[in-house]
C-alpha cells in the first residue's frame, strides 16, 4: 500500500537524477516500476511511474529524467512515497541469445535487465541509442558505466545513426526494447521484416498514470495494433515476430 | 444502534442496509478486477459503487487520459468499460466475492437507452446509480445529460418504473443551481443523490501550445475541488430530504466530517485513493475518534452544520 522512505543518495547531472532509497521489502523484476512522489505533499497529487534502474536487495535506485513539475519535486524531496513494484517486468528465456535495445531514457529498465542477465548464463548484446551526447555525458558524471554500444543520431558520441539500423548486425532470438514509442515501433518494424524468424520481442511501454495498480484506466496506449493498459497488462508487452 | 460509533468502527444505514463505514468508493475509481485482487483495503469502506457501465463496450478516450494538477488531477477516461453483455455474463457472478456491498452504476443518455438495461431489473440488486454526469461523454452539443433538467426527470422517472431497487442519480456540479436538479430527480422518484461528479476543466500544455486532452475538456477532481463540492452538498441538503452521497475531493478526516456536516449521508473517497491506496484508513480512524471524543453518532453529524437555518422543502 506504499511507504515513505528517506532518500539515501542523490546525484544530479544534465537533467538526469539518480535517486536511491534503502529498500528490502520484496524482489523486483527488471521492467517493473514504482509509483513515486514526494511524501506529504498534496500539490504533487499523482505519483509518477518510474522504472527501477538498479536493485541489489538493499539499495533501490531510480534514474529519472527531469521532465516537469512532478519529476522536479521528486528530485528535491528528502523523503519519497513509494508504492509498488507494479507491472509484469521482462520475462527471461534462459536458452535464448538476447539483444537489448534502449532509446534515450529507455536505458533505465534495460540497465537493470543487463545487470540481472550478467548473473545468468544468457548471452546478450546491448545497444543504446541517443539523440546527442547529453545523456551519455550525464551518465558519466553520475559515475555510471554503461556497457553498451552507443549510437547517436547527430554522431556527436559513439557511432552515428539510429538504433534500428544496427540490430541486423546481431545474432539474437530475443530482443528487449525500451524507448520512445516511435523508436520502438521502428524497431518492431525491423524485427517483423524477418517474419517467421521466431524472434521474441519484449517492449516496455510508458504512459501517464493515475494510480499504477489498474484502478483509473488512465494508462491506455495503442501499440502493435492493440490497446494496452500499461500498468496492468504491461509495462512489458511481448510480440512474436 | 443506528449511526453509532463503537470502538470497532461506525454502523449506519443506507437504503435499508447496515454499513460498517460511512466512507464509500465512488463510481469510476476502481474496477472489479482490482477490487477482487485486493488492491484497496475494502474493510475501510461501507460500500463501493462499481465503474459505470454502458450498453455497448467502450475503449474510452484517445490521447492523455490522466493528468496531475496541483492538489488534484484531471481525467478523460471516457467510461472505458466492457459493456452490459460482459457485465452480465462475466462480471456479475464474480461480484459474489466482494466483501462489501456494491452499487451498480450505469450511464444513460435517453429513456430508450435505459430500456437496454432492463436485464438489471431482474436482479436482486441493492441499488443502481444512474451516472448522468460523466464530463467526458457528451450528451449533445449543448452539454451533459445532467445539465438537461427535462431529460434527467424523464430518465429517472423511467428508471423508477423499470427497477425495483434503490435508485441514485449522480448529478453534475457544473450547473447553475444543483439543488434544482436534485429536486427534479427527487420528484421523479430517485431514492438518493450523488453530489457530485468531477468538475469540467481544461488544461493546456504550454510547450506544445495545445490542449493536454484530445477532447479539450476533462474532469477535475481531488482536494482542489473539495470546497466546491461541499457547497453543492450544502445546497442540495437544504432543498431535498433524500440521502446524499457526498463526493468531491475528500482527502482527510476533517474533510469527511465537513462533508457529513454539510449533509452527506455517506462520504466518497475517490481520487485520493490514487494519491495513496490506503488513504481511507486514517480518515476512518480519525472520524471514529472524533465521534467518540464528542459523544456523537454519525446520524447526529449529518447536516448538523445547517443548525437552525435548515429549511427543507422536498
Amino acid at each position: 500500500m506504499g511507504l515513505g522512505l528517506k532518500v539515501s543518495e542523490r546525484q544530479i547531472a544534465e537533467g538526469l537524477i539518480l535517486l536511491s532509497v534503502e529498500y528490502d521489502a520484496t524482489t523486483i523484476l527488471p521492467g517493473q516500476f514504482f509509483q513515486l512522489r514526494p511524501v506529504d505533499r498534496m500539490d504533487i497529487f499523482l505519483a509518477r511511474p518510474i522504472s527501477v534502474f538498479s536493485y541489489n536487495g538493499r539499495k533501490l535506485s531510480f534514474l529519472i529524467r527531469l521532465k516537469g513539475r512532478g519529476t522536479y519535486a521528486i528530485s528535491t524531496a528528502d523523503c519519497l512515497f513509494l508504492d509498488g513494484p507494479f507491472g509484469n517486468g521482462f520475462k527471461l528465456y534462459p536458452s535464448r541469445k538476447a539483444l537489448l535495445v534502449a532509446g534515450g531514457m529507455g536505458l533505465a529498465p534495460l540497465y537493470f535487465l543487463a545487470d540481472q542477465l550478467k548473473k545468468t548464463t544468457i548471452d546478450f548484446d546491448f545497444i543504446w541509442g541517443v539523440r546527442d551526447g547529453t545523456y551519455v555525458d550525464a551518465i558519466k558524471r553520475l559515475g555510471l558505466v554503461i556497457e553498451a554500444r552507443i549510437v547517436s543520431e547527430d554522431g556527436s558520441t559513439g557511432e552515428a545513426g539510429i538504433v534500428s539500423d544496427f540490430i541486423d548486425e546481431y545474432d539474437f532470438d530475443i530482443c528487449y526494447v525500451c524507448g520512445p514509442i516511435p523508436m520502438m515501433e521502428t524497431v518492431l518494424g525491423r524485427l517483423k521484416e524477418k517474419k517467421g524468424s521466431g524472434v521474441i520481442a519484449q517492449f516496455s511501454l510508458e504512459a501517464n498514470m493515475g494510480c499504477g495498480w489498474g484502478g483509473c484506466k488512465g494508462c491506455y496506449v495503442e501499440f502493435d495494433g492493440r490497446g494496452i493498459y500499461v500498468c496492468r497488462e504491461g509495462p512489458v508487452v511481448e510480440v512474436l515476430c | 444502534m443506528q449511526g453509532g460509533a463503537s470502538s470497532g468502527g461506525i454502523m449506519l444505514e443506507l437504503f435499508g442496509r447496515r454499513l460498517s463505514s460511512p466512507l464509500f468508493i465512488p463510481s469510476g475509481i476502481v474496477g472489479v478486477d482490482e477490487l477482487l485482487a485486493g488492491q484497496l483495503g475494502l474493510e475501510d469502506f461501507g460500500f463501493v459503487v462499481l465503474k459505470t457501465i454502458t450498453l455497448k463496450p467502450r475503449t474510452g478516450n484517445q490521447g492523455v487520459r490522466v493528468y496531475d494538477i496541483p492538489c488534484g488531477m484531471m481525467n478523460s477516461i471516457g467510461l472505458a468499460n466492457e459493456g452490459m453483455d460482459v457485465f452480465m455474463k462475466e462480471t456479475l457472478p464474480r461480484l459474489e466475492g466482494l466483501p462489501i456491498p456494491y452499487m451498480v452504476s450505469i450511464s444513460v443518455h435517453s429513456v430508450d437507452e435505459l430500456q437496454g438495461f432492463n436485464r438489471l431489473a431482474g436482479l436482486d440488486l441493492w441499488a443502481i446509480e444512474l451516472n448522468l454526469s460523466c464530463p467526458n461523454v457528451r450528451h449533445n452539443s449543448r452539454g451533459l445529460v445532467a445539465q438537461d433538467g427535462d431529460l434527467i426527470f424523464k430518465i429517472i422517472k423511467a428508471a423508477r418504473r423499470l427497477f425495483n431497487c434503490h435508485i441514485v442519480a449522480k448529478l453534475s456540479p457544473d450547473v447553475a443551481f444543483i439543488d434544482e436538479y436534485a429536486k427534479l430527480v427527487a420528484s421523479a422518484g430517485a431514492d438518493g443523490v450523488a453530489v457530485a461528479n468531477t468538475f469540467q476543466g481544461v488544461a493546456i500544455d504550454v510547450k506544445s501550445r495545445r490542449p493536454v486532452f484530445d477532447r479539450v475538456v476533462a474532469g477535475v477532481s481531488g482536494p482542489a475541488i473539495f470546497h466546491l463540492a461541499l457547497k453543492r452538498v450544502w445546497d442540495v441538503y437544504r432543498t431535498v430530504s433524500l440521502p446524499i452521497l457526498g463526493i468531491g475531493g475528500v482527502y482527510c478526516a476533517d474533510a469527511a466530517l465537513a462533508m457529513a456536516m454539510a449533509g452527506a449521508r455517506v462520504v466518497g473517497i475517490g481520487s485520493f485513493l490514487y494519491h495513496r491506496r490506503d488513504g481511507a484508513r486514517a480518515i476512518l480512524a480519525e472520524v471514529v475518534k472524533y465521534l467518540e471524543d464528542n459523544g456523537l453518532s454519525w446520524d447526529e453529524l449529518v447536516g448538523v452544520a445547517h443548525g437552525v437555518i435548515r429549511d427543507k422543502q422536498a
